[in-house]
């Protein structure tokens, strides 16, 4: 979906909109202070012909005080400026970041399920931060460039149109010229290097996280080699780009040396020419040399204008989806009581696969039954659309006796617990992770639910008790100790529909023995309905449906 | 310690170093002959003078060697940039990978390998940057001043000092505003992080959010947080800023203060005109070297930082071997561990005087509960460590007496965390052994089990093994880790809690693997899954660094003591349920 540059811009530039006062004064502040440090030289050169006894405006004095005034402003507005500029790219981080969110919120959960999901966060989040940098270090200083462009360009103008004409050219060559050239020259040695690069450093990783085993298997002096070897290639690499940069960072140079002694000689002539007075041309002069700073600074820019709008297509492809699960017209609250989930001639199917063909199950309340099957065969399938992940193509879908599609997401969720291969545990307190599963949840109503789970004589062991920190402990929490966590989320919601989707899959032997040990005690009466491949887990159920092919 | 070992290394590139600065003073003189020059014809200009026109020639002559110079040496300079980058590299990675060599493997099975990747590539970068750039601008910023002093000093001596002072009030000030400030700005210094952090992960635990319907008070919160954090950064960022705002305050001041000064001494005839205007166009240069240092500071702390942890590294003493011998061992007939002591820290003993036996062709389990110290027999027999108290008799002989490499070419691990190398499966097999071939390879898939997905594969044996061997699952990474150890010809297997992060059903499977390429072979198998090695020719029972129990299944169950708690448990726990 190729998006045009000029529309990417328009948007992005729509969401500076709230803040372009807050923007306005900064870029404000950005061009007084660069008017103010080029200003000082300007009145340091006429205070100099004043004193040498020319005439100049507003007496010699007031030039003098006029440049230390100057120079002391210079950096109080410099100051502002980054402040200012900073207080906006933060904001508009968390700007981006909370649309991105709530975006993501309404897909879910049906589009972060999916193999690609992992691959999307990680490009989104870094998309994120290029964005940020294209807001916070490039609309400034290309409009500060483009206003002291015009300004300095008048100043000169005003002396001698030739001298506005050279200014003009000197400009557009530091800012515009050069900045390009440099963006040609390394796009391709750039893309290759970078490439090596990260090949080289994760295999210089690989190496050293499997260090013990090469060294166990006498292979280690070779890996080094072979590192040295690649590190040979990348360096040469590295050479040509380094080579690159002098190039331009040298030719930048060499367009301000060259400009500024073709202005002086430019004055020259118009002096003896009788066009410019000497005043004119000491000050013009000295403040043309000083005024490059404005223009230097865009050299960086230009190499990340098409990464800024790959990365905004990124985001707004994703901020532009229209979710298709959403609570219909007139969904109500789900108030069925009896715990019962039915399938009524449910096909579907997605990417042009068909997965699930007329499928019909009632499972009556208080029932444990396994879904069994290979992979691939529609079991994970047919749970989420219990939860409403899609909805079918053909047939009904029940909880509780109500078609999922007239009740709202919310309220089905409420009435329905699940516990997965991995529980996701958040970096914030064990208490708080348990809590996720009710809202309001009391102390009491965490510690009994963790009791029950058979996880709080752990918790206890634990200097913080209830409040460690989950981040903390780190890898220390083995897989059965976060599903025990899971569990105790899932017995505080006291849902009694409880949907287990290879809840012991990555737990070894003991492990899995031990938790569905604690799972049957402590959902007597719930109804269960378990997805797994493993007869040891599906033998343990009252019923067991197995499915092929997407049938019963 | 540290300064004698930093300037080792500034000592190999200490010729382009001496360039590096001589290029800097290139571009100030080439920058001072075109301010002379133009000094010179702006003067006359003022003046009125007739001979404008020969000081016109001599600026035009001036200026354009000044810009050709000044161009040539950018170009030296980033070539010589270069160079000193890449000795740095090469000097300390070539210290680090020797002394990884040094230290061994059990320095990596104690201390983990993420310390040495993050030195041996972020503190080698950042080390590249304080050598190249900030050393060079440092020797350069703070001899500068200097030098145009004495070029300015003949024409006024009031306004090179001013600014020669504001100069050194650049640094000072900062140092002393730093100080201050250094508290305030670590206790926020992960605000950014924490947000980021916060935010990823609750994007990564949305599903989770969504079915427990808690996303609405998550984004929420996060719109609150968002706001604190905002004023905590805003307050660091301050901070910050405020030292930026030091560096330009006493730049810009102290050049407008030293014009100001030259300008008056003119006026009361102590100064030349053309002295006084090379003042003026001159004061910037006072200035830019110290900011651009201030720029490279934090490349300075980082280099040194890096710098501390590197040195650290390279200091450590290595577990020193007790000499090797040079015996090669053909064949690994007998392992006898005689009086067995040994501690990791020197406090706790992990090992407390243990003695058995592996007889040729044996099969002996060494089982017990985690800390028990069954691991670190594996660890000790593979030459890991040496200890200090007891023995370990490999074919009747000394074990240091044998070469090192020698003895643990004929000994094959199959541990709980099989790495897989970031590249093909063929790579993967062919570390244990260089030659092997294609059929070699096929046939130790074969026998671990593995042969019918790997030709499943498009590109087979060269299909792409991922980042963490992510193309394989946890059974079958231990898959390969058996093809591996099939490979190695070797005479002795230790297999260590191989199973240990495996389900049920890949955990049956593989210990079928282990007993079919263990029958026969001499074989240490280290485990606390009792159901599987009933079969086994000993089973010795370790409790807390001592041997508990040794002998067969039969006669442990028959004594009734740890082994029979054990073995009771874990089978109630298996068969448990399944009656209901």
């Amino acid at each position: 979906m190729k998006k045009s540059f000029f529309k990417i811009s328009l948007r992005l530039l729509k969401f500076v909109r709230p803040l372009v006062f807050k923007m306005l004064f900064s870029i404000s502040a950005g061009i007084t202070g660069h008017a103010a440090a080029i200003g000082m030289m300007s009145a340091a050169a006429l205070f100099l012909c004043g004193a040498a006894g020319k005439t100049v405006p507003y007496g010699t004095r007031f030039w003098g005080y006029l440049m230390l005034i100057l120079a002391a402003l210079r950096g109080i507005l410099h100051y502002l400026e980054q402040y200012k500029g900073h207080e906006i790219a933060f904001r508009l981080l968390a700007k981006i970041r909370a649309e991105l969110f709530d975006s993501l919120r309404a897909l879910s959960p049906a589009k972060l399920v999916d193999k690609k999901s992992a691959d999307l966060v990680t490009s989104l989040m870094s998309d994120i931060e290029i964005i940020e940098v294209f807001f916070a270090h490039t609309i400034a200083p290309a409009t500060i460039a483009a206003a002291m462009f015009l300004i300095l360009s008048a100043f000169f103008t005003g002396f001698h149109p030739l001298l506005g004409l050279t200014a003009s050219l000197a400009y557009l060559a530091e800012g515009i010229a050069v900045p390009y050239l440099g963006f040609t020259l390394s796009r391709k040695s750039g893309r290759i290097y970078r490439g090596t690069m990260s090949q080289l450093n994760s295999g210089l990783t690989d190496s050293l996280q499997g260090m013990k085993e090469l060294i166990l298997f006498g292979r280690e002096k070779e890996a080094f080699e072979k590192i040295a070897r690649d590190t040979v290639s990348l360096q040469k690499i590295n050479s040509d780009i380094k080579k690159q940069e002098g190039f331009i960072t040298g030719t930048s140079i060499l367009i301000i040396s060259l400009f500024s002694a073709a202005f002086l000689v430019l004055a020259c002539f118009l002096y003896k020419n009788q066009s410019l007075a000497e005043t004119e041309l000491f000050a013009s002069f000295i403040t043309f040399v000083s005024s490059f700073a404005p223009f230097a600074a865009l050299s960086s820019l230009s190499n990340t204008l098409t990464g800024t709008f790959a990365a905004a297509e990124r985001i707004f492809d994703v901020t532009d989806e229209i979710p298709v699960i959403k609570n219909r017209a007139g969904a109500r609250e789900m108030k069925g009581s009896e715990p019962s989930l039915e399938c009524c001639g449910v096909s579907f199917g997605y990417n042009k696969k068909a997965i699930l063909k007329d499928l019909s199950l009632f499972i009556k309340p208080g029932t444990k039954i396994a879904i069994t099957g290979e992979s691939g065969s529609g079991k994970t399938t047919l749970l989420r659309l219990f939860l409403r992940f899609w909805d079918v193509d053909k047939g009904a879908v029940k909880v509780k006796g109500e078609d999922v599609r007239n009740v709202t997401l919310e309220s089905l969720r409420e009435n329905t617990a699940t516990l997965s291969q991995e529980t996701y545990l958040f970096n914030t307190t064990i208490a708080e992770n348990i809590a996720l599963g009710r809202k309001n949840a009391t102390k009491e109503g965490i510690e009994e639910a963790a009791k029950k789970a058979e996880i709080h004589d752990f918790i206890m062991t634990l200097p913080e008790g209830y409040d460690t920190l989950v981040g903390e402990l780190g890898g220390r929490l083995s897989g059965g100790e976060r599903q025990r966590i899971g569990i105790a989320r899932t017995l505080l919601s006291n849902s009694d529909i409880v949907l287990l989707d290879e809840m012991t899959s990555s737990l070894d032997a003991l492990n899995e023995s031990a938790i569905l040990k604690t799972i049957r005690e402590t959902m007597k009466e719930k109804t269960v309905v378990t997805v797994t491949h493993r007869e040891s887990v599906a033998s343990k159920s009252d019923i067991i449906f197995h499915i092929k092919g997407g049938i019963k | 310690m540290i300064n004698k070992k930093l300037l080792k290394y500034a000592a190999k590139v200490k010729s382009e170093l001496c360039i590096a600065v001589i290029l800097k003073y290139v571009f100030f003189f080439a920058n001072l002959l075109f301010v002379f020059a133009a000094a010179s014809l702006l003067e006359s200009v003022l003046k009125g003078n007739a001979d404008s026109s020969e000081r016109l020639s001599f600026f035009i002559a001036a200026a354009l060697i000044a810009a050709v110079t000044r161009f040539l040496a950018s170009l030296c300079t980033s070539r010589n940039t270069f160079a000193i980058t890449k000795k740095v590299q090469n000097a300390i990675r070539k210290d680090i990978y020797a002394k990884i060599l040094d230290l061994g493997a059990g320095y990596l099975e104690k201390s983990g390998t993420s310390q040495l990747v993050s030195l041996a590539i972020e503190g080698v970068e950042m080390l590249e940057v304080y050598f190249a750039h900030y050393i060079p601008q440092f020797l350069y910023s703070v001899t500068v001043p200097f030098i145009l002093f004495a070029i300015l000093f003949k024409t006024s001596i009031s306004a090179p000092t001013a600014m020669l002072l504001s100069v050194w009030l650049i640094p000072v000030s900062i140092v002393f505003f730093m100080k201050r400030a250094k508290k305030t700005m670590q206790r926020f210094r992960n605000t950014y992080e924490e947000l980021y952090g916060s935010f990823l992960e609750n994007i990564q635990g949305l599903v989770t959010l969504k079915l427990c319907n808690r996303d609405g008070d998550v984004s929420e919160n996060m719109r609150k947080n968002s706001e604190t954090f905002r004023q905590r950064t805003m307050k660091v960022l301050s901070l910050q800023l405020t030292s930026i705002f030091i560096m330009d305050f006493f730049s810009l001041v102290g050049a407008a203060t030293g014009i100001f000064i030259v300008i008056h001494s003119f006026m009361n005839g102590n100064a030349d005109l053309k002295g006084t205007i090379v003042i003026l166009m001159i004061s910037a240069e006072f200035f830019l070297p110290m900011r651009m240092l201030g720029a490279l500071f934090h490349a300075g702390m980082n280099g040194v930082a890096a710098f501390e942890n590197i040195s650290a590294f390279l200091d450590q003493t290595s577990s020193s071997y007790r000499c090797s011998g040079n015996a090669k061992p053909e064949r690994i007939e007998s392992v006898v561990v005689k009086d067995l002591t040994f501690s990791y820290d020197g406090k706790r003993d992990v090992l407390d005087d243990v003695s058995f036996e592996i007889g040729k062709g044996e099969s002996v389990a060494l089982i017990g509960s985690s800390g028990s110290g069954k691991s670190t027999i594996g660890s000790l027999i593979l030459r890991l460590f040496d200890t200090p108290a007891g023995k370990i008799l490999i074919n009747g002989r000394d074990i240091s007496d044998f070469d090192i490499q020698a003895l643990r070419s004929r000994i094959a691990l199959v541990s709980q965390h099989t790495y897989i190398f970031n590249s093909t499966i063929r790579e993967n097999l062919l570390i244990a052994k260089s030659d092997a071939t294609d059929e070699e390879m096929l046939d130790a898939l074969e026998i671990a089990g593995l042969r019918d997905f790997v030709t499943s594969l498009p590109l087979g044996l060269d299909s792409k093994t991922g980042e963490w061997g992510s193309l394989f699952s946890g059974g079958q990474k231990q898959r390969i880790a058996i093809a591996r150890a099939v490979l190695k010809e070797s005479s002795l297997y230790i297999f260590d809690e191989a199973t240990s992060n495996l389900d049920a059903e890949n955990e049956e499977k593989i210990w079928k693997n282990i007993k079919e390429i263990s029958q026969n072979k001499t074989s240490l198998i280290i485990t606390h899954r009792l159901s599987m090695i009933k079969n086994c020719n000993k089973i010795i029972v370790l409790d807390k660094g001592h041997i508990a129990e040794s002998g067969t299944h039969e006669k442990l169950l028959e004594n009734r003591g740890i082994y029979f708690r054990m073995f009771t448990e874990q089978s109630e726990l298996e068969t448990e349920g399944v009656e209901a």
